[in-house]
């Protein structure tokens, strides 16, 4: 594996990582809304 | 898939292992701190295989009870404890490591590529996984017991039980970060490692249905993450997202569940789908038919498993619009799945077709799984899926898919792809018992509880009414036939790994397409270490 390719996996990793991240927060705290401030 | 030829093989240069001697560790080493995708595919399939023998064993003391009516063994405490505890670790132990193993074993040898993008985090992944099983299974010996409120954790069953309940959130928890770790590992490897000319439109099937899978993991893992942490925030910490006592709604909770829980059910088949994509065309001496149309099928399957989530959910009281929609596109799915079904027929027909274990398991696969898949289509209607809502039926129809889908193309990806695994070729005689012990006792086992579940048989309940004591004997005995047959497969394994086959040559079945019979069998701990040239 070259390290261009390396920074490159890791670029992409690092994006699905902020979706996993993302999708989380977004269901608990849309429970959050619906529950408590609703 | 389409035609692949290799221009050169680069990696064939390095296959001596005394070149990379140096770079093998031994002992222990090498698979705590393994690194290898191969080493790791190995110890997925070994630690899936170790629990399915544990949510099989689980499953024969359900079926011991079941034997006859009344209470001879467990009390419904236990029971419930039981039937838990074989649906988590069947699902999060045995099938989705399973894939997980193959996928670490054929994708880097299927795309060219030298390892997984991520070889440290790939063995995070691994090792989260008996951890999370320690977990699980030392749950049963805490007070009050493992978790009872069912694979699916339903609210407010979830808020009545024991410590065992926060011990399975750990554990699912646990199991959920490795899958999303395997799955943007894997994601990764197909999308930047594939070998010069292998476009994604070359790529077997296998990776195809993968790429997808891996897909579906990442967009719904944190979903069920977030439930059982609102979960556990409820019992623990004075929130009540799921208690209506403080305001929260249990009806909530089934939504969020099956939004996961839906897509989770296509995570467990379309790897599946990919291994008997393999297989058939091998075995049938063809191309696959409608390569192209697999993939866009795949790819339809995967969005609508998104939008179908509610019709595990037609009895919670949804208005009758809500009912129609979820049951029609519910139906949808059969389209995509129906061209599947067509193409490895189409593919076998007029083929020159030969019948060795892995062609077995996948016919087999093709003919039981569309037995589930049709029964699937019967529930997928509000008016008789209200009727036979947690019933036995539902029970037939989800073995159906599970076992005789994903399980047994799993046993035919094993046939497969076990001489490029060991050098050694599998004991064929053995295998085609196994296949004909297992498909014979799976039909034994599960298709009296078809009829269980139209005359009302409740699902997870130890005890029952004596006018279905016929059937549930019957299934018992299938089950504890089915389980036995099972040590075929692992005296096959141990045969195989032990070297007393005999040596599999690189390609061992004539008519395999793929860069993985490229190399040599047993496959060289490195491999395509300079990328092949796919033309």
């Amino acid at each position: 594996m070259t390290p261009e390719q390396r920074r490159k996996n890791k670029r992409v990793g690092i994006g699905f990582l902020v979706i996993v991240v993302a999708l989380f927060a977004w269901t608990v705290g849309r429970q959050v809304m619906k529950i408590y401030f609703s | 898939m389409s035609s692949v030829t290799v221009d050169h093989v680069p990696g064939k240069a390095h296959d001596h292992s005394h070149d990379h001697e140096h770079a093998m560790p031994h002992g222990w080493r090498r698979w705590l701190f393994a690194t290898n995708h191969k080493d790791i595919g190995t110890m997925y399939l070994i630690f899936s295989l170790v629990m399915l023998f544990e949510g099989g064993a689980l499953a024969l003391l359900l079926r011991t009870e079941l034997f006859e009516p009344g209470l001879q063994f467990f009390q419904p405490e236990l029971f419930n404890q039981f039937t838990t505890m074989h649906g988590l670790i069947m699902v999060f132990g045995a099938v989705m490591p399973a894939f997980v193993g193959f996928a670490n074993w054929m994708i880097p040898l299927q795309i060219g590529a030298s390892d997984m993008a991520f070889a440290r985090m790939n063995n995070f992944s691994f090792w989260l996984l008996p951890v999370a099983a320690i977990l699980l299974t030392a749950s049963f010996f805490v007070p009050g017991g493992a978790t009872a409120a069912g694979w699916t954790l339903y609210a407010p069953l979830t808020m009545q039980m024991g410590p065992g309940m926060d011990l399975a959130i750990f554990a699912v928890h646990i199991m959920g970060a490795s899958s999303i770790m395997g799955a943007i590992n894997i994601v990764v490897t197909i999308l930047n490692m594939r070998a010069p000319g292998m476009t994604l439109m070359k790529m077997p099937m296998f990776c195809w249905t993968w790429l997808i899978t891996a897909y579906l993991l990442i967009a719904v893992m944190p979903v069920l993450a977030a439930a059982i942490t609102m979960v556990l925030t409820d019992r623990h910490f004075g929130t009540g997202f799921f208690n209506a006592a403080a305001g929260g709604d249990p009806v909530l909770y089934q939504h969020i569940f099956w939004f996961f829980g839906h897509p989770e059910v296509y995570i467990m088949i379309l790897p599946a789908f990919g291994i008997v994509s393999a297989i058939v065309p091998a075995f049938a001496r063809k191309r696959l038919f409608g390569y192209a149309s697999m993939v866009y099928a795949t790819a339809s399957i995967a969005i609508l498993s998104f939008i179908v989530w509610a019709h595990h959910m037609f009895t919670t009281g949804m208005p009758v619009t809500g009912q129609l929609y979820f049951m029609y596109a519910t139906m949808l799915i059969s389209i995509p799945t129906g061209v599947k079904v067509f193409n490895w027929v189409a593919t076998m027909w007029r083929g020159s077709m030969t019948f060795e274990t892995p062609m077995l398991f996948s016919v087999g696969f093709i003919f039981v799984f569309t037995i589930g898949g049709f029964t699937g289509l019967i529930l997928s209607m509000a008016p008789i899926d209200i009727q036979v809502h947690d019933t036995y039926y539902v029970v037939a129809h989800f073995h159906y898919v599970l076992v005789a889908g994903s399980l047994f193309a799993l046993f035919a990806g094993a046939y497969y792809w076990m001489p490029k695994w060991t050098g050694r070729m599998y004991d064929e005689r053995l295998g085609k018992w196994h296949f004909w012990m297992s498909m014979i006792s799976f039909n034994v086992t599960f298709f009296p509880m078809h009829f269980l579940g139209l005359a009302g048989m409740p699902r997870r309940y130890a005890d029952y009414a004596a006018q279905f004591a016929d059937f549930h004997m019957i299934a018992t005995i299938g089950a504890f036939w089915f389980g036995l047959s099972q040590l075929i497969f692992v005296w096959v394994i141990v045969k195989s790994y032990s070297g007393k086959g005999e040596p599999a040559p690189a390609k061992p079945w004539e008519a395999a397409e793929g860069l993985e019979w490229t190399v040599p069998s047993p496959a060289p701990f490195h491999t395509f270490e300079t990328p092949p040239v796919v033309k």
